[in-house]
């Protein structure tokens, strides 16, 4: 099949040895590239017994078909690995630029087992790879690290490269990607696992071409579609994914003081129409995407001061700033910044703090756990003082490194009911009590807690795809249903990530199934229809669900937090209803075709071709 | 009726607007009111090229996504906000 390099890059850190794979074309045709292709190897060459931070856990950073064509907003790759932070299936989807320096050396891409003996880092390049010495860095934060990295490999090399936190293996550490932009591999914690096998970063720059069966059609049928896709995203572009922070806030969609609170008028002040406002300095955008989202933020003076850097998105406002009840911008700009050195998932980081405000609040830890910091609900100084803990594993720190669940266990006395995690990873800044795809989609998802599984509340307000199913916006608290619009979107999801495609370029319909389905037939020369192309979505999700029920995974794991289903929020305008999760469950796996455990039936596995797991 | 303009809409045509209704009209005609009302938030609220509802806008009733055919009335609250925010 066309579109692909046609070669996985083979690492073993424990021997140093460091080889081409031909990629199998069967594997290609039932799982197209990135989170498909991840999860099928991690599904055969891992094992229960794997430990996450052991040298047996195999990390893999894929690529799809789309990646480096002239598929808008396509510059991405997949990552994954047994978390260490929730020991079961990890990965995290990223853009940028390293996807396509890692397809242009010739690699669709690489998977690396093993330990080090000491740090190294691996440099891919067109002729081949290299493990490489990494002490002079060890210890160095990404950007440091990267500026030192390029100048040994390539200036226009873009570096996937752990910070100190996942050197010491915190157990929320992602991976900042360092290129022209800084995007990062943030959940599940695959820095820990970087850092558990002495890789402080995978180095990438290249280009080699490869053969697209019909380049000059696809690049025809882009060029049509991009004056469409810049209309639709130019409100979302303009004021990146924070633009409308108030507008989640005041739906009752925005996370505040560790999701019990109704209302907040601190939301306004934090909000990336604030933020284009005042301290944007320019836009950022991954490679060949037209939507630029990303911001660059610069803050002269003040004391979060100076800084001139990537700004927050989203869902680290949403945690650093509504969960911690934190308004003040800079102090939010700096805890992000600091956690893109460190190398820490924002999102992990802000949900953490939060959960540590709320037992400092019930006088489960005091200021002699804090070292005298005064963990208070919209301190500024104490958010940005414990991800500075949180990222040198001191003090407190060490334990909020651990998770929200692992942290509450640690500190007994029923911290659990109030640490917001599902399957041990912490929510994104989206209320399942608004959206009631969400709470399904929590409560299923791989990784845990994650809204991206689904990428649903958008269909739950404004966004329509006739082509899987959905005419029109869904009624968010619709019971009936939902369970077939939520999978259907997860199915969506597992196959744009195995393309890959970013989430984004479906903002305003710019970009639906169909365009997906036809680039894909433009790239491959293989005629894909729309069965076959939801068909291998539903086989990535299902396959990921298999290697979670082989760890024991089951209907007693697919929860929500208690405060989702007894705490509904109140304020003014709020709408917000508990969502009624057994009957949703239910649906859900019969839809499925799970049993009443949650477990993908055999007629279920046959059917995808996932027989023997 | 209370139509709340939230996010950037707000920067068009005020947080807030308090609006007179005789009778009930469809979110149709209340989006070519609102045209008329705020020239600013007109090209955001305009339908597409298949007569649907704008990419960049949408529309709530307590809570509720609404369609360009449903009928509004004078105690209505309504909520105008973007379609998608968050990664």
């Amino acid at each position: 099949m066309k579109g692909y390099q046609g070669r996985l890059l083979r690492v073993d850190l424990s021997t140093r040895k460091v080889q081409s794979q031909d990629l199998d074309g069967g594997m290609l045709e039932q799982y197209l590239g990135g989170a498909g292709v991840g999860a099928r190897l991690l599904y055969d060459e891992t094992t229960t017994d794997t430990d996450p931070l052991g040298p047996d856990n195999l990390l893999i950073a894929c690529t799809g078909p789309f990646t480096g064509t002239a598929v808008p907003s396509s510059s991405r790759h997949h990552m994954v690995a047994r978390s260490p932070l929730t020991s079961i299936f990890g990965e995290s989807n990223v853009g940028g630029s390293w996807a396509v320096h890692l397809k242009r050396a010739g690699y669709d891409g690489v998977a690396v087992r093993g330990r080090a003996e000491t740090p190294v880092y691996l440099w891919i390049h067109e002729g081949g790879a290299e493990i490489r010495d990494a002490a002079p860095i060890w210890g160095q934060d990404s950007s440091q690290s990267a500026a030192w990295l390029k100048a040994q490999t390539a200036d226009k090399a873009t570096c996937a490269v752990i910070g100190q936190a996942g050197e010491r293996q915190v157990l929320i550490a992602g991976v900042p990607h360092v290129g022209e932009i800084v995007r990062a591999a943030a959940r599940t914690g695959l820095g820990a696992v970087m850092g558990s096998k002495n890789l402080k970063a995978m180095v990438a720059y290249g280009q080699r071409d490869w053969e697209i069966a019909d380049p000059e059609g696809l690049r025809q049928d882009v060029k049509q579609l991009l004056p469409h896709i810049a209309k639709a995203t130019e409100t979302f572009g303009k004021y990146g994914t924070s633009g409308g922070i108030d507008n989640y806030e005041k739906v009752g969609n925005f996370p505040l003081e560790n999701w019990r609170r109704g209302r907040w008028p601190g939301a306004a002040k934090i909000s990336g129409v604030v933020m284009h406002d005042t301290i944007l300095s320019g836009r950022k955008a991954c490679l060949h995407c037209p939507i630029a989202c990303g911001r660059h933020i610069k803050i002269d003076e003040g004391p979060w001061g100076p800084l001139d850097c990537e700004g927050p998105e989203y869902e680290s406002l949403g945690t650093l700033g509504g969960e911690c009840l934190v308004e003040d911008l800079g102090a939010v700009c700096k805890a992000n910044q600091l956690c893109n050195l460190y190398g820490l998932d924002t999102i992990s980081t802000g949900a953490v703090i939060a959960f540590a405000m709320e037992a400092f609040e019930k006088g489960i830890i005091t200021t002699a756990d804090t070292e005298g910091v005064e963990l208070t609900w919209g301190n500024a100084q104490a958010l940005v003082a414990m991800v500075h803990k949180i990222g040198r594993r001191e003090g407190l720190g060490e334990l909020m490194g651990q998770g929200s669940l692992k942290m509450a266990q640690a500190l007994g006395r029923n911290a659990v009911e109030f640490a917001i995690q599902v399957k041990g990873l912490e929510p994104s800044a989206h209320d399942p009590r608004r959206f009631f795809s969400q709470a399904l989609s929590y409560a299923t998802a791989a990784r845990g807690a994650c809204h991206n599984a689904s990428w649903s509340h958008p269909y739950e307000i404004g966004l329509s795809m006739p082509e899987i199913g959905i005419p029109e916006p869904q009624d968010p608290y619709q019971v009936e249903g939902k369970a077939e619009f939520t999978a259907n979107l997860q199915d969506l999801m597992c196959a744009l990530d195995s393309l890959i495609l970013c989430r984004f370029a479906q903002i305003g319909k710019a970009v639906n199934v169909s365009n997906m389905v036809r680039w894909l037939s433009l790239i491959t020369g293989r005629e894909w229809d729309l069965d076959q192309f939801m068909r291998i979505g539903q086989r990535v999700f299902n396959l990921k669900r298999l290697y979670n029920t082989r760890l024991g995974i089951s209907r007693k794991d697919d929860f929500l937090p208690p405060r989702f289903m007894t705490l509904n929020r109140q304020g003014p305008d709020l709408t917000n209803q508990l969502p009624p999760l057994g009957r949703l469950l239910a649906d859900y796996y019969q839809y499925r075709g799970w049993d009443e455990t949650g477990v993908p039936s055999p007629e279920k596995r046959q059917e995808l071709g996932l027989g023997q797991g | 009726m209370r139509i709340s303009f939230l996010g950037p809409f707000a920067e068009l045509a005020g947080s807030e607007l308090e609006l007179a209704l005789p009778g009930s009209i469809s979110l149709r005609e209340l989006i070519a009111e609102l045209a008329v009302r705020f020239p600013g938030f007109a090209r955001y609220a305009a339908l597409d090229s298949d007569h649907g509802l704008s990419a960049h806008v949408c529309f709530l009733r307590q809570g509720r996504p609404l369609k360009l055919a449903e009928r509004v009335q004078d105690q209505d609250q309504i909520q105008v906000l973007l379609p998608v925010t968050g990664g």
